[in-house]
């Protein structure tokens, strides 16, 4: 199974390559040139983004910073309490939404200290697998073609997020408790 | 709302900061001035300028001298460190392996995460050391200031930096995936759904193909062809944008689609609990999947119901 889901991850990104380009060689399109072509916007998009991620980036990171992850897990435990998420794993559920290497770390220290294999540490790996830093996703999106007024997107991607948390709490004690 | 978001966590991140330190301060955490008395052992001549003394602590000296929650990760009762003395009485110790919190927090405020620096001056008693640190004040808002603004700044342009060239490598392959008709396909294939989730979106415009394309690049783990795919994306769903600047009905439900983060392997979190010793790293394959397919639902949902609260023209945050 490991062996089989390696392989597959490996050869993914080659074979979409692979058949982009040999479709594209067998219908005569001219490859290389539709390629720079495509290109091009590269850096163009990139750079368009760079004042909405700095933006975002800083909140989050005087967010970090200061602590106050600590101060939102005692108070909100009595909710994630009832709902059945270890203390420990709560800041995971909270930094998932806003760094992606922070929650990686975060996961990785917890798979450490509980074991890989305990029920903290499958929750945690749960959570981090579903995790997409909405925030970034956010910030990002919005940034490259310049929208400011984001309206409903950012409540429905954190209720999207809170959902992922909750049934990931359910399948593991479900499963593995 | 993104305003709201980005406010809170800024004046949230202040306030927690400046909480705790006057806090600190109040209790007068780091013993700010006051000197630690030290037992030396052996005292050696490195250079004219230069002495460095073997000297011990013992538990009872921190215990009455810090907070006893601060002492609770100390396990040894007596500490051996290494007292570096330059001119002046200027003196810096690193940090023994099961150092005080208090100490950690004091090394990272005066810069060297590794050592504690202060002053330090012969006692009285004979074959005794005091050392004062460095009076250590306001270090969570110094903290918020560097790690928290600067270093986010330099992080958030050192990401981009790393996506330019993966962006032209994705863009570019989707160039000819346009050209060669795959995303129409692609396209046609998924029409019944696309055109139920953006009913704004015309089916045949190059939007769908464009979404359908980062949403695929998601399922595969592709997750650094998904955020060039996306952003090209969200390009042509602003091509039919007629209030620039303001999101519309359909890129609020292609970024809901993309936070439930629909993954088919979660490549890293297996491999790190593969390194991790786990007896079966691939078991969270499934719970991981469903989670993320009813979260998607419920987003989708959620996103359908809740969009009639926030017309466009009122939209004003």
């Amino acid at each position: 199974m490991i062996e089989l889901l390696k392989i597959l991850s490996t050869l993914a990104v080659p074979l979409v390559i692979l058949i982009i380009v040999g479709v594209g060689a067998f219908k005569k399109v001219k490859v290389y040139e539709e390629f720079v072509e495509g290109a091009k916007e590269g850096f163009t998009t990139a750079v368009r983004i760079i004042p909405y991620l700095v933006a975002m980036l800083c909140a989050i990171g005087m967010f970090r910073a200061s602590g106050a992850m600590d101060f939102l897990t005692s108070a909100l435990s009595p909710i994630t309490g009832a709902i059945g998420i270890p203390s420990e794993v709560f800041p995971l559920a909270v930094i998932r939404n806003l760094s992606g290497s922070g929650s990686l770390g975060l996961m990785t220290d917890l798979a450490k200290t509980y074991g890989a294999d305990s029920f903290i540490g499958r929750l945690s790996a749960i959570m981090m697998g579903s995790h997409e830093t909405t925030f970034y996703v956010l910030a990002v999106y919005f940034g490259s073609v310049g929208v400011k007024k984001a309206r409903h997107a950012p409540l429905s991607g954190i209720f999207a997020d809170i959902i992922s948390v909750i049934v990931s709490v359910i399948l593991a004690r479900a499963m593995f408790l | 709302m993104l305003n709201w978001i980005w406010l809170g966590l800024i004046i949230i991140a202040i306030a927690v900061a400046t909480g705790r330190d006057i806090s600190e301060l109040s209790q007068d955490r780091f013993r700010n001035g006051k000197a630690l008395p030290l037992t030396v052992l052996a005292t050696k001549q490195v250079s004219p300028d230069h002495y460095s003394s073997e000297v011990i602590l013992l538990r009872s000296d921190l215990t009455t001298f810090y907070d006893p929650s601060d002492i609770r990760t100390l396990h040894s009762d007596t500490l051996h460190l290494t007292v570096e003395q330059t001119y002046a009485g200027v003196a810096s110790f690193a940090l023994p392996s099961d150092a005080l919190k208090v100490w950690q927090d004091m090394a990272a405020a005066q810069g060297d995460e590794k050592r504690v620096t202060g002053i330090a001056h012969n006692s009285q008693t004979p074959g005794a050391l005091l050392f004062t640190p460095d009076p250590v004040k306001f270090r969570v808002l110094a903290k918020v200031a560097n790690d928290g603004l600067l270093k986010s700044a330099d992080t958030a342009v050192t990401i981009i930096l790393g996506l330019i060239g993966v962006m032209a490598l994705w863009l570019g392959i989707m160039k000819i995936a346009e050209a060669a008709g795959l995303i129409t396909l692609l396209a046609k294939l998924a029409k019944p759904l696309m055109v139920r989730l953006f009913p704004e979106v015309p089916p045949e415009h190059p939007a769908m193909g464009a979404m359908l394309s980062n949403m695929a690049a998601n399922f595969l783990g592709l997750s650094n062809a998904a955020t060039p795919l996306g952003l090209k994306a969200m390009e042509e769903l602003n091509k039919l944008n007629p209030n620039a600047g303001t999101a519309t009905n359909a890129m609020c439900m292609f970024l809901t689609i993309n936070t439930s983060a629909i993954t088919l392997i979660p490549a890293t979190v297996i491999a790190i609990r593969l390194s991790l010793g786990s007896k079966n790293p691939s078991e969270i394959i499934i719970p991981t999947f469903i989670a993320t397919i009813i979260a998607l639902i419920c987003g989708v949902m959620f996103n359908k119901f809740i969009q009639r609260f926030f017309p466009i023209k009122e939209a004003n945050d």
